[in-house]
């Protein structure tokens, strides 16, 4: 099954600019009822949900690292479901860095380790293939 | 994981699965007998515990419960 990957920004987005985001990006709109966009490159697959209750789910003090990175109060949670397959990992990074270019936002990834900016760019320029073995360590 | 009587989801996430296991309950394609779901999820943390109950998913963390659960549900 997929692994969850959360892209966080302070920014409030709402569902339609997000949509409108999804659409530019060349993402599918609502592949089905759970999400609201699919990203697919042969058989790698992200889907992809802006689903802000699960900021709830995260401990204060993972908010307050989060808010840190942030140097911002988080206010919009994107739910990245990044499948299994080898490759897929890269597919939701260029979207986030495409995301992060729009918004500010850090990404948390299924390990809890969480990466700004920055650090996002960084790990994109320097070896996407890596990338893919650090978020899914 | 599939069962007779169940559809089974295995993580060591401690959160973030709930739209996973409501595509698990609503997609014909992945269950089309409709089986009960159920979250084998030893870290779950209590608060999305709620959210994939309130989705109408199962949440065990232990193999105990999986095995009473799935008695429960006839298997």
């Amino acid at each position: 099954m997929p692994e969850p990957i959360s892209l966080i920004s302070s920014a409030d987005i709402k569902p339609e600019d997000f949509s409108t985001f999804l659409q530019q990006y060349g993402a599918i709109l609502h592949p089905d009822r759970i999400y609201d966009g699919r990203l697919s490159r042969e058989n790698l697959h992200v889907w992809i949900a802006l689903d802000n209750s699960e900021l709830k789910n995260f401990e204060a003090d993972e908010i307050e690292m989060i808010a840190q990175k942030l140097a911002d109060h988080p206010q919009t949670h994107i739910l990245l479901d990044v499948s299994q397959t080898p490759g897929s990992q890269q597919l939701a990074i260029e979207f986030a860095c495409k995301f992060s270019e729009k918004w500010p936002c850090v990404v948390y990834d299924s390990c809890q380790k969480l990466y700004s900016k920055q650090e996002l760019f960084n790990l994109c320029q320097t070896g996407q293939k890596e990338l893919g073995k650090i978020l899914s360590q | 994981m599939e069962t007779a009587k169940a559809m089974i989801e295995v993580t060591t996430q401690v959160s973030r699965k709930l739209k996973q296991i409501q595509k698990l309950i609503c997609d014909p394609d992945l269950n089309p007998l409709s089986k009960p779901v159920i979250l084998y999820a030893p870290y779950y943390k209590d608060t999305p515990d709620q959210d994939i109950i309130n989705a109408g998913g199962y949440v065990v963390r232990t193999q105990q419960d999986l095995v009473n659960l799935l008695r429960q549900l006839g298997e």
